[in-house]
């Protein structure tokens, strides 16, 4: 691809030893620009000549930048300004230029690189004949969504605002949170073809630098064509690419990434995605909602609990099932063992195919209803409810226990749909383990995976610290969430310099 | 290079470890067929064990139906006669959730090492099956009763001896305290009785057995068979030396402490008392063995706290005159019974099944040492002194007998 059409950078690159700054002549800079960008209609070259004759060259692409803004303020207030106060011959046109337009945050500029990247970021680029720097007016302006609640984050108690795909709305989002003189916005741009504009969030007093260093790092070192969500940024920035386990997490609200920033993490925003990252990540993040600060401490911690022993079921209960009726029956009471019996008398399949038949039933009944135009979205549940649930088993395809099984898999997956492909993957080796070594197979894979997990690292941070600590300010916030009055510290690990929380010190 | 292979060790381990350490065992549910019962007869005349077996196995569909089928097959050892059972009923059979195993008189008389040999050797057969000796009549046909409360009929056994408590005429006898009981120089096994009983349609079945009572009115001409409980089977060692009627089996459970609340006493009208039962809510044992010249005497003591739950008469009897008399009724009818079943056991089979060797081990400690050898002589002769006190302590919901107007 790159070597068959030049990418903008390698054209840029060729031009640059001919032709870098802003020359005196309006045409030349024109034919610069003709032929560094590409000839597109939404691009605007705009001459014009005022009474004064002083002659200007407006550059803009038409589809991002505020009209009313241009013509008012810009061209029009040149145009009377000419007519009212002509330039003086001796006066220093730039300043002449400035004072009569009225605009704020212009920027000078003589390279055309420069330019040109403030030009597809929605500004307006003024050149004046005889003038040898150019006039960079931001006026973005564009449709943008309105600010909603997140569908994929529903709470009932809490901030219902969510982020949107302009980068400047999302900082302000954060910005009108938190109202401290250290928190930090720092813009990249990547993306070789795009160009994006990819923004880090943090608390200078309360990031862990060792952290801080290495995202950048791993930013810089971001080389790809095209960045249009930062699920782009996700996959080349984490620890371990091949893991199945997320080393970071990702929020659609505000308030989540402030909380999240708050407690030494960095949030990473990306230019046309209401995802903002945030790293580093650890597994018990998968556990806590940001509704759980929000309600009481008591129904949160029911909730964590509930949410750890969904984890725990949406991976072991078909491997557990498997083993159980394939290689344990004395473990089924004598009453239960007949109707297993009896529900799976005359079903064709093996125990184990019929689960992995079922898992697959269920991923693509999942799927298929996540893309559904919301008309459809019945459509799915009565063929899942009637196919699957009544119609497999009295057709005798399908045992019933295998439904059951299948569906507290999938009510309790519904809880960690953000952690869903790992879910898939460790359910269907357990329950191949399941088959094939029974209970012992079970627990071997759920050693394995818990040593697996306790291997991870999510930028240099242990992934499951705090899980297996019995230490009472470590735990505060894991399987129970403790009371704002007892949570004095901040996550060590994440704020290695900064632990202390304000209200301990006040106490103190 | 070396990437691939460790990929290709990681393979081969996980074929090898898969596929040749012999864990797997896989086996869907509906392959297997599920004993429930066993029961075991000797045949003299050709020196071979009969078994019959009571397999189960559900019918499919949404209601699942349980069918059961019962087998036999004759073999020298059971192991022999379990393998030929296999021609029989087509399958190989699962015991892991056999609940009950039930051997004959004769096999009882044979002695019982032989046929536990096979349970305890079995990885599948669960140490809290039920033993039980049936009677010899019985045992083909024990399986072919029709319960139609329980599924099984080793499902009505197993209920049965769960209620042991309530019913105080017979024992539970799970297999590790029958092998324990086997196994110890203190105490002889003591095993459920049960047969088959023909119930007529008036037919009231006798006060030492436990009735089902239960009468099936579509046979009414054909009197149906029912299974009854009758008492107890004494054993001295492994072999059976005499049988326990229910209430001398109740008395021998109360002084092996066995039974301690739940079951019932009555008294008939026979001394001046009304007919009373009463329901024991506890009762406390103490055996003190001690000697006199070279002598065991054992010395009963036994505590009973009972409530009233049924008095045949008028009078109100929780008055303490009343209540006195009832009370020292019912402990001259204990001091009886008590003494009648240990009699037995002691000059009829010579066997201890209370336990008093381990009571004497442990408090006569040198005696029991020199005696152990010929301990059934020293428990023919020993002397046997018994204490009961009764109290009653409460009547139930009422504390007066129903009032009758004139």
């Amino acid at each position: 691809m790159k070597k068959s059409s030049p990418t903008n950078k390698e054209n840029l690159n060729e031009s640059k030893e001919k032709i870098v700054s802003v020359s005196k002549h309006l045409s030349v800079n024109e034919t610069t620009l003709k032929l560094l960008i590409k000839d597109t209609i939404d691009l605007v070259y705009y001459p014009f000549e005022t009474t004064d004759n002083q002659k200007y060259l407006l550059v803009y692409f038409d589809d991002i930048i505020n009209k009313e803004i241009l013509d008012r303020d810009v061209i029009g207030a040149i145009i009377s300004g000419a007519t009212d106060n002509p330039m003086d011959e001796n006066s220093n046109h730039l300043k002449y230029l400035k004072s009569i337009i009225s605009f704020t945050n212009i920027k000078e500029n003589n390279d055309i690189d420069q330019i040109i990247k403030r030009l597809m970021g929605g500004d307006v680029i003024i050149f004046a004949q005889g003038m040898e720097i150019a006039l960079c007016l931001p006026s973005q302006g564009w449709q943008q969504r309105s600010i909603m609640e997140p569908e994929a984050e529903i709470i009932t108690k809490g901030p219902r605002e969510g982020f949107v795909e302009t980068l400047k709305v999302n900082r302000s989002m954060i910005r009108r949170k938190v109202k401290n003189t250290s928190l930090v916005f720092e813009s990249i741009t990547k993306g070789n073809q795009t160009n994006s504009d990819i923004n880090i969030v943090y608390i200078d007093n309360l990031v862990n630098k060792d952290v801080l260093a290495l995202l950048k790092k791993r930013l810089e070192k971001i080389d790809i064509d095209a960045i249009l969500d930062s699920g782009y940024i996700e996959e080349l920035i984490e620890d371990d690419r091949l893991s199945p386990f997320n080393t970071t997490g990702y929020t659609e609200r505000p308030d989540v990434v402030v909380g999240k920033i708050l407690e030494g993490r960095i949030g990473i925003m990306c230019t046309g995605s209401p995802i903002v990252l945030t790293v580093p990540h650890l597994f018990i993040e998968n556990i806590q909602v940001n509704e759980d600060y929000y309600t009481g401490y008591i129904m949160a911690s029911i909730n964590r609990g509930i949410r750890f022993l969904s984890f725990l079921l949406t991976i072991f209960t078909p491997g557990m099932y498997v083993a159980i009726a394939t290689n344990h029956h004395e473990l089924i009471p004598t009453k239960l063992l007949i109707s297993f019996i009896g529900s799976r008398v005359g079903v064709p399949f093996p125990t184990i195919i019929e689960i992995l038949i079922m898992i697959v039933i269920f991923e693509l009944l999942r799927e298929s209803g996540l893309r559904l135009p919301k008309g459809l979205g019945q459509t799915i549940s009565i063929v899942g409810a009637l196919v699957l649930g009544q119609a497999a088993v009295e057709a005798k395809f399908i045992s019933a226990p295998v439904v059951i099984i299948i569906a507290i898999t999938a009510i309790t997956s519904f809880i960690f749909y953000k952690i869903n492909s790992l879910l898939i993957i460790t359910r269907v080796i357990i329950a191949f383990l399941g088959a094939m070594f029974g209970l012992y197979g079970v627990t071997l894979g759920m050693i394995c995976m818990f040593i697996y997990m306790y291997s991870l690292q999510s930028f240099g941070i242990p992934y499951m610290r705090y899980l297996g600590s019995m230490k009472g300010q470590e735990v505060k916030d894991t399987l129970v969430r403790a009371p704002w009055w007892y949570m004095h510290l901040r996550p060590k690990v994440l704020t290695s310099r900064n632990v202390v929380r304000e209200g301990y010190r006040k106490e103190k | 290079m070396k990437k691939s292979k460790v990929l290709l060790l990681v393979i081969c381990i996980i074929f090898v470890s898969t596929n040749f350490i012999g864990c797997w065992n896989y086996i869907d549910v509906e392959q297997q067929f599920v004993v429930m019962g066993m029961a075991i007869d000797f045949d003299p005349a050709t020196d071979e064990y009969i078994i019959y077996i009571e397999v189960s196995k559900a019918k499919g569909g949404s209601e699942a139906k349980l069918v059961t089928r019962v087998g036999s097959a004759r073999g020298i050892t059971l192991f022999d006669a379990n393998r030929n059972l296999i021609s029989k009923i087509g399958s190989k059979v699962y015991w892991g959730h056999t609940m009950v195993f039930i051997v004959s008189e004769r096999v009882a008389e044979r002695g019982l090492v032989n046929v536990l040999e096979i349970l305890i050797r079995q990885t599948q057969v669960r140490s809290d099956i039920y033993i039980i000796v049936v009677d010899n009549k019985s045992i083909e046909k024990i399986f072919e009763f029709d319960d139609p409360i329980h599924d099984t009929v080793s499902q009505h056994l197993q209920d049965l001896l769960k209620f042991y408590e309530a019913s105080g005429k017979y024992r539970k006898s799970p297999l590790f305290t029958v092998l324990k009981e086997i196994g110890s120089d203190e105490i002889s096994l003591m095993l459920p009785y049960i047969k088959m009983q023909e119930t007529k349609k008036s037919d009231d079945t006798s006060g030492s057995t436990e009735g089902e009572g239960e009468k099936d009115n579509t046979s009414k001409e054909n009197p149906q068979e029912i299974i009854v409980t009758d008492g107890s089977i004494v054993f001295n060692g492994d072999k059976m030396v005499g049988k326990l009627d229910g209430m001398e089996t109740q008395s021998a459970l109360i002084l092996k402490d066995e039974i301690n609340n739940n079951y019932s006493l009555t008294i008939s009208n026979d001394k001046g008392l009304p007919n009373c039962s009463v329901e024991v809510v506890d009762s406390t044992i103490k055996i003190t063995p001690t000697i006199v010249d070279n002598n065991l005497n054992i010395e009963i003591k036994l505590e009973i706290e009972a409530d009233i739950m049924e008095l045949h008469t008028k009078v109100d009897f929780i008055q303490d005159e009343e209540k006195n008399a009832l009370e020292i009724g019912f402990e001259n009818m204990l001091i009886q019974q008590l003494h009648a079943v240990i009699k037995k056991t002691q000059e009829d089979f010579a066997s201890d099944i209370f336990g008093f060797a381990g009571y004497t081990h442990r408090r006569e400690h040198i005696f029991y040492k020199n005696n152990k050898d010929n301990w059934d002589k020293v428990y023919e002769n020993a002397n046997i002194d018994i204490k009961v006190d009764v109290i009653m302590q409460g009547s139930a919901l009422t504390s007066q007998p129903i009032k009758v107007g004139q």
